[in-house]
C-alpha cells in the first residue's frame, strides 16, 4: 500500500506533465491507473494484509487491507475511474485542466490512505491530503466557486480540529495511534474521556458526511465546483464522513450488543437514538431544501445531505439489517450521486447553465444523458427493481421491526419526498418546451457517454442481482462479529419478509411487454410539433412558445414551498459566521490567490499537507 | 403454466370488476344527485370508444414511453396484492414493494405527460407530486405500526391476523381512519383532486391525451384503484377468507369514497398537504402511542 | 348499402354510445347546456359528459353565433380533436346567421368553414330539442351516416379556401 501511495504521488506529477501535452492523455492516464486499482481491489477479493511505513521519530503509518475497508477502497477506485473516464472530453475548455487532473489523482492518493489506514495518525493525514486538494480543486470553479471553497476550508478545518483532539485524547490514553489499540482499551477508558473522543470524532465525521445542521458547505460546494468534480465530491469525498462516523459507531452501546449476537434491539439506546435523529433531520431538512432549489446541481447536493441521512439513521440504528441497509446505501448513493451529477455535468457541458428554469425538452438532443438521468432518479427515489430500493427497503425493514415510528416516518419522508426533487430537474430540463436557443445542441461525446452509461448499467444490475451489492457488506458484518443478513442470489431475507428482486424485475418486464403489445395493436398516432399542445383555444407560436411563458417550470413547487415560508433556516444563522470568516480568509486570499494559481498550485498543496500535519505534533 | 393462467385470470378479472363498479359508481353519484346515471357498463363503452379512435396524436418518444411504464407497473403491482384467499406470487406480497411499485406507475405517467410538453399537465403533475408527499407519508407509518405489531409485512399475512383479533379497523380505529382519508387521496377523489381538476387546469397531466393513450391510462387508472382499495381492504378490513367476501368489502370501501367524494369540494395542493400533516399524522402518532401503551388486545 | 365489417359495426357501436363533448360557448345557447346535464334532463344517461380538452373531447358543440375571430379559434380546436369526430352546430345562428345575418363580424354559415355533422334548430334550442338531436346523433354514429371528419379530410381544398376567404392571412394552419 505505501509503495501504491508513493506510485500515486509519481503519477501525479507524471499526469500533470502528460496533461500538459494533452489533456485527453492525462485523463486516459488517471482512468488506466484508477482502473487498474479497481481490477486489483476485484482480484483481491478476501485477500487482506497490513503493513507499516516508519515515518522516524518512533512513528509510523499503518496500512491494511481487509474485508472491512475493501468495498470501500473500491468505491473510490471506481469513482475515480468513472470520473476520468468523463474527464477525457469533458476538461478540454477547462481553464486549469492540467493541475486538474494531477489534483484528482492526489485524492486517489488520500483514498488509499483514508480507507486504507489502519491507525488514526494514518487517517487524519490523508483526510487533511484530501480537505487541502479538494480546496483547491472546488475553487477552480464558477463565479462563486472561490467563496465556497474558503466556506468549505473553513468547515473541514473545524473538523480537522475535532478530529486531531480526539485522536491526541486517545493516542495519550493508549499510548499508540492503532486501531486494534483503541479496540481494546475502550472499554477500560474512563467514560468522560471515552464520550469527549466519541464526540468529537463523530462531529468531525458529520461535518466531512455534511449531515444537517453542518450540511450547509455542501450546497455551495457543490454547486459551484466544476462539473467534472461535484460528482467526485458527493461521490467519494463525503464517503470519508460516513466511513469514520462507521468507525466510531462500532463503539455505541447498541452496536456493541448487536456484535454480541442480538439481532432485535427492542429500545434504542440514548446516544444512539439522538444520533439516529440527527440522520433523520438531515433526511427530512435535505429533501426540503432539495424541492425549493432551482440550481440542479444545488437540487443534487441537497440529495446527498439527505442519503447522508440514511446512512447515519441506518448506521447509527445499529440492527443488523439496518447496518448493512446503510452500507449497501454507502455504495448505492455512489451510484446515484454519479448517475446524477455527471448527467447535470454533460448538461452543462453542452449548455453551459445548471439554472433548471432556463432549459426544457433537451431529450430531443441528449436522449443518452436523458436514459442516464432517469434511471439514476428512479434509483435514488427507491422505485424497484433498482439498486436504490434494495438499501431503502432494508434500512425501513429495520425500522419497521423494532416499531421506531419517528425514525420510519422520517426515512419514509425523505423516500417520498424525493420523487418531487428528483422529478423536477427530468421535467424542466430534459422535458417541456424546448427554448429556440437550444435547439442545437449536441448529444456529449464518446467517453462521457461511456462513463455515465457504465453507472447506470451497474444500477440496474445491482438492482436485480443484490448479491453483489450485499455481499461485501455482510462480509463487513462477519469481520466486525455481528450477525450478517441473509441474502440469496437476487433475495433478501428480513426478520418480516423476504424480497426478490429478479421477480419484481421481471414481473414487471412483463407487464411492460403486455402495455406494449397493447399499444402496438390499436391504429398508429400522429407526431406532432412540441408547440401543438391544447392551449385554450389560443395558437401557440402567437404567443411565442419560451419556457419562461409557456413551460411552467419556473418556480415548479412553489406552491410547497409556501407551506415552509415561515421556517427558520439553519443556513441564516450561519450568515452572520460567514461574514466574519469571509473577512478573515480574506488575507489568505490576497496572499495566495492574487497570482495566477495554476504553476504551484499542487507544490503548495504538499507544503500545507506537510505543514499541517507536522504543526500538530 | 398454472402462473400464466391465473396472472391473466388476475389482470382480466381486475379489469373486468373494477370498470363495471367504477360504472356503477357513475350511477351512484347520479342518484346522489338525483339523476339517473348511465349504465353500468358505460365504461366499457368509453374505454373501448378510446381504443378504437382512429387517431391519437404522439408528443414524442418520451411521450409513449411513459404510458408503456405506467400501464406495465400498475400491471406489475397489481400481481402482487392478494385477492381475497388468491394471490399470485404467494409469499411475495410484501407491502413496501407494493406502495414503491405502484410508484413506478405514477413516474411513468408524470414523465409522460411532462413529455406533452403541455404547461397544463406541468401544473397537474407538480400538483400530484405535491399531494402524494402528504398523504404516502401518514398512510404508510399507519402501516409501519401493523408491521411492527404483527412481525410481518406481508400484504397477505396481515390480512390472516385479523380473523384472530378481530378487524384492524376495530383495533387501530385512528389508523384506519387515516389510511381511508389517504386512500381517497390516492384515488385522486374529491377533496383531493387538485392534480386533476377539469375547470381549472383541463384535467391537469391528462390533457394531452387522446385515443389509446387515455384509454391505456384510464384502464391504468383503474388498476391502481383495485391495488389502492384492495390495500385498504387487506389491511384493515381483514381481507376476505373467500372472493366473494372480499368482494363485497371492496365493493363498500370503493363506494363509500365515491359518495363522500360526491359530496364535496375542493382543497387548494398546499392546503391538502397541510392538512395531511397536522391531522392524519397527530392521529398515526397518537395511535403508535396507543399501540405502544396498552399492546394490541 | 351497409358495406362495413362485423368490426367496424361493433366499433362504431362503442363510439355512438359514448360521446365526450366539448362546447365552445360562443354564443347565448351554452346556457341551456347545464340544465341538459344536470338533474332535470341528465345527459349523462346516454354516455354523454363534458371534457375538458379537444384532445378527449368527440363532438365539438358550437353554442351560437361565430365572430371571424373566434372562428380561427374553432378550426383550431377542431383539428386538435382526434377522428372519428363530430361537430354539432346549435342555434340558428350557425345553421343561417340567425339575427346576426347581417353583421360584419359573425360568419353566417358554419357548414361552410367545417363539416357540421347536425343541426339544433331553435333561437336558442330547448334541452329537450338537445337531447333528441344528440339521440339522433348517436343514431347516425351507430349506423356510420355521421362521417364529416371523413369529407373534412377529403374536401380539405374546400375548406381551406373557404376558411382562407374569412380570415385571410389571419388562419395559422399547422397541417
Ligand atoms: S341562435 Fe339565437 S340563442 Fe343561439 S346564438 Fe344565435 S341568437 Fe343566440
Amino acid at each position: 500500500m505505501s509503495t501504491l501511495i508513493f506510485i500515486g504521488l509519481a503519477a501525479s506529477l507524471l499526469i500533470y506533465a502528460a496533461a500538459r501535452l494533452s489533456r485527453p492523455l492525462g485523463a486516459l492516464l488517471l482512468m488506466l491507473l484508477s482502473g487498474a486499482g479497481v481490477a486489483a481491489l476485484i482480484l483481491s477479493w478476501g485477500k487482506g494484509f497490513t503493513e507499516t511505513l516508519p515515518l522516524g521519530n518512533g512513528l509510523e503509518l499503518t496500512f491494511s487491507l481487509s474485508t472491512f475497508n475493501w468495498p470501500f477502497l473500491l468505491l473510490g477506485a471506481f469513482v475515480l475511474f468513472i470520473v476520468s473516464l468523463f474527464a477525457v472530453n469533458a476538461l478540454k475548455e477547462m481553464e486549469h485542466g492540467a493541475s486538474f487532473l494531477a489534483l484528482l489523482t492526489l485524492i486517489g492518493v488520500s483514498v488509499m490512505g483514508v480507507f486504507g489506514a489502519y491507525d488514526f495518525l494514518t487517517l487524519f493525514i490523508f483526510f487533511e491530503l484530501m480537505t487541502w486538494t479538494s480546496f483547491f480543486l472546488v475553487s477552480m470553479g464558477k463565479t462563486g466557486a472561490k467563496k465556497a471553497a474558503l466556506i468549505y476550508a473553513f468547515m473541514s478545518m473545524i473538523a480537522a480540529y475535532l478530529m486531531i483532539s480526539a485522536i491526541m485524547m486517545i493516542a495519550q490514553y493508549t499510548g499508540s495511534f492503532s486501531y486494534s489499540d483503541f479496540m481494546g482499551m475502550y472499554e477500560a477508558m474512563p467514560s468522560g474521556i471515552r464520550t469527549t473522543v466519541v464526540i468529537f470524532f463523530l462531529a468531525a465525521a458529520l461535518i466531512k458526511g455534511g449531515i444537517y445542521p453542518v450540511h450547509f458547505w455542501l450546497r455551495s460546494a457543490h454547486g459551484d465546483a466544476p462539473h467534472v468534480f461535484s460528482p467526485v465530491l458527493s461521490g467519494l469525498l463525503v464517503k470519508y464522513g460516513y466511513y469514520s462516523a462507521f468507525l466510531f459507531l462500532l463503539f455505541f452501546p447498541v452496536m456493541v450488543a448487536t456484535k454480541a449476537g442480538i439481532t432485535q434491539v427492542t429500545s434504542t439506546d440514548g446516544p444512539n437514538f439522538i444520533l439516529a435523529f440527527i440522520g433523520g433531520l438531515s433526511i427530512m431538512a435535505g429533501t426540503v431544501a432539495a424541492i425549493l432549489q432551482s440550481d440542479a446541481k444545488k437540487l443534487v447536493a441537497f440529495s446527498s445531505v439527505s442519503h447522508g441521512g440514511y446512512v447515519i439513521l441506518a448506521l447509527a440504528y445499529g440492527t443488523n439489517m439496518a447496518v448493512a441497509g446503510g452500507l449497501a446505501h454507502i455504495w448505492v448513493h455512489v451510484l446515484t450521486a454519479l448517475g446524477m451529477f455527471l448527467s447535470m455535468g454533460a448538461v452543462a457541458y453542452r449548455t453551459g447553465t445548471t439554472d433548471m428554469d432556463e432549459m426544457g425538452g433537451l431529450i430531443k438532443n441528449m436522449p443518452v444523458t436523458f436514459t442516464v438521468y432517469l434511471i439514476a432518479i428512479i434509483s435514488v427515489a427507491g422505485i424497484p427493481p433498482l439498486a436504490g430500493f434494495v438499501s431503502k427497503w432494508m434500512i425501513i425493514q429495520a425500522l419497521a421491526a423494532n416499531g421506531s415510528y419517528i425514525l420510519a416516518f422520517m426515512a419514509f419522508f425523505g423516500s417520498i419526498g424525493s420523487f418531487m426533487y428528483v422529478f423536477r430537474p427530468l421535467a424542466t430540463i430534459f422535458l417541456g418546451q424546448r427554448p429556440h436557443k437550444f435547439k442545437d445542441v449536441r448529444e456529449v461525446p464518446f467517453f462521457m457517454q461511456l462513463a455515465m452509461l457504465i453507472v447506470t448499467l451497474l444500477t440496474i444490475l445491482l438492482g436485480i442481482m443484490p448479491y453483489y451489492l450485499l455481499k461485501p457488506f455482510t462480509r463487513i458484518q462477519e469481520f466486525i462479529g455481528m450477525v450478517p443478513v441473509k441474502i440469496g442470489f437476487s433475495t433478501v431475507y428480513s426478520a418480516l419478509t423476504q424480497l426478490d428482486m429478479m421477480l419484481i424485475f421481471l414481473v414487471f418486464g412483463g407487464g411492460f411487454l403486455l402495455a406494449l403489445v397493447i399499444f402496438l395493436l390499436f391504429s398508429k398516432p400522429t407526431k406532432v410539433e412540441q408547440h401543438e399542445v391544447y392551449t385554450s383555444g389560443e395558437i401557440a407560436p402567437e404567443i411565442s412558445t419560451t419556457p419562461e411563458i409557456y413551460h411552467f417550470s419556473k418556480g415548479y413547487y412553489r406552491s410547497f414551498g409556501r407551506l415552509f415560508s415561515r421556517w427558520p433556516s439553519v443556513e441564516a444563522w450561519y450568515h452572520k459566521g460567514a461574514a466574519y470568516i469571509s473577512q478573515f480568509f480574506e488575507i489568505i486570499e490576497q496572499s495566495l490567490f492574487k497570482q495566477s494559481i495554476n504553476g504551484f498550485i499542487w507544490l503548495a498543496v504538499v507544503v500545507m499537507a506537510v505543514l499541517m500535519a507536522v504543526r500538530w505534533f | 403454466m398454472a402462473l400464466i393462467g391465473k396472472i391473466v385470470l388476475f389482470i382480466v378479472g381486475a379489469f373486468v370488476f373494477q370498470v363495471a363498479l367504477s360504472g356503477f359508481s357513475r350511477k351512484v353519484i347520479a342518484r346522489i344527485q338525483k339523476r339517473r346515471g348511465p349504465v353500468f357498463w358505460q365504461n366499457f363503452y368509453d374505454i373501448g370508444k378510446l381504443f378504437f379512435k382512429k387517431t391519437s396524436i404522439s408528443h414524442g418518444f418520451i411521450f409513449d414511453f411513459g404510458v408503456w411504464m405506467a400501464f406495465g407497473g400498475t400491471v406489475a403491482t397489481l400481481l402482487f396484492v392478494p385477492v381475497g384467499p388468491y394471490s399470485v406470487f404467494p409469499g411475495q406480497t410484501n407491502f413496501i414493494v407494493i406502495i414503491y411499485l405502484l410508484a413506478i406507475g405514477s413516474l411513468g405517467m408524470a414523465m409522460s405527460a411532462v413529455g406533452s410538453a403541455n404547461p397544463f399537465a406541468s401544473i397537474g403533475i407538480s400538483r400530484a407530486l405535491t399531494q402524494m408527499f402528504g398523504y404516502d407519508v401518514p398512510f404508510a407509518l399507519t402501516v409501519v405500526i401493523m408491521i411492527y405489531v404483527h412481525r410481518t409485512s406481508q400484504v397477505a399475512k396481515l390480512a390472516a391476523v385479523q380473523s384472530d383479533i378481530g378487524w384492524h379497523l376495530w383495533v387501530m380505529p385512528l389508523s384506519a381512519l387515516v389510511a381511508f382519508i389517504a386512500l381517497m387521496a390516492m384515488l385522486g377523489k374529491k377533496p383531493f383532486d387538485t392534480p386533476i381538476a377539469p375547470a381549472e387546469i383541463a384535467s391537469g397531466p391528462l390533457v394531452e391525451y387522446s385515443g389509446k393513450y387515455l384509454g391505456m391510462l384510464m384502464v391504468q387508472h383503474e388498476f391502481a384503484t383495485f391495488v389502492e382499495v384492495g390495500l385498504f381492504v387487506n389491511l384493515f378490513l381483514g381481507g376476505g377468507s373467500t372472493l366473494l367476501i372480499y368482494l363485497v368489502k371492496y365493493i363498500i370501501v370503493y363506494l363509500l369514497t365515491v359518495i363522500i367524494s360526491a359530496l364535496m369540494a375542493r382543497f387548494r395542493v398546499e392546503q391538502t398537504v397541510a392538512f395531511f400533516w397536522k391531522w392524519p399524522l397527530v392521529l398515526v402518532f397518537i395511535q403508535a402511542l396507543i399501540i405502544i401503551g396498552i399492546g394490541i388486545r | 348499402m351497409d358495406s362495413r365489417t362485423m368490426w367496424e359495426k361493433v366499433k362504431d357501436i362503442t363510439r355512438g354510445h359514448s360521446l365526450w363533448m366539448l362546447y365552445y360557448c360562443t354564443g347565448c345557447g351554452a346556457i341551456e347546456l347545464p340544465p341538459t346535464m344536470t338533474s332535470r334532463f341528465d345527459m349523462e344517461r346516454f354516455g354523454i359528459g363534458p371534457m375538458a380538452t379537444p384532445r378527449q373531447a368527440d363532438i365539438l358543440l358550437v353554442t351560437g353565433y361565430l365572430s371571424t375571430k373566434t372562428l380561427r379559434r374553432v378550426i383550431y380546436t377542431y383539428e386538435q380533436m382526434q377522428s372519428p369526430k363530430w361537430l354539432v352546430g346549435f342555434g340558428s345562428c350557425t345553421l343561417n346567421g340567425g339575427i346576426y345575418h347581417d353583421s360584419y363580424a359573425t360568419i353566417n354559415q358554419l357548414d361552410q368553414y367545417l363539416p357540421v355533422d347536425l343541426y339544433l334548430a331553435g333561437c336558442m334550442p330547448r334541452p329537450e330539442v338537445i337531447i333528441k338531436g344528440f339521440k339522433q346523433l348517436m343514431e347516425m354514429i351507430k349506423t356510420g351516416e355521421a362521417d364529416g371528419w371523413k369529407q373534412y379530410q377529403d374536401n380539405r381544398e374546400w375548406y381551406r379556401k373557404n376558411q382562407k376567404k374569412a380570415l385571410g392571412d389571419l388562419l395559422y394552419t399547422t397541417r
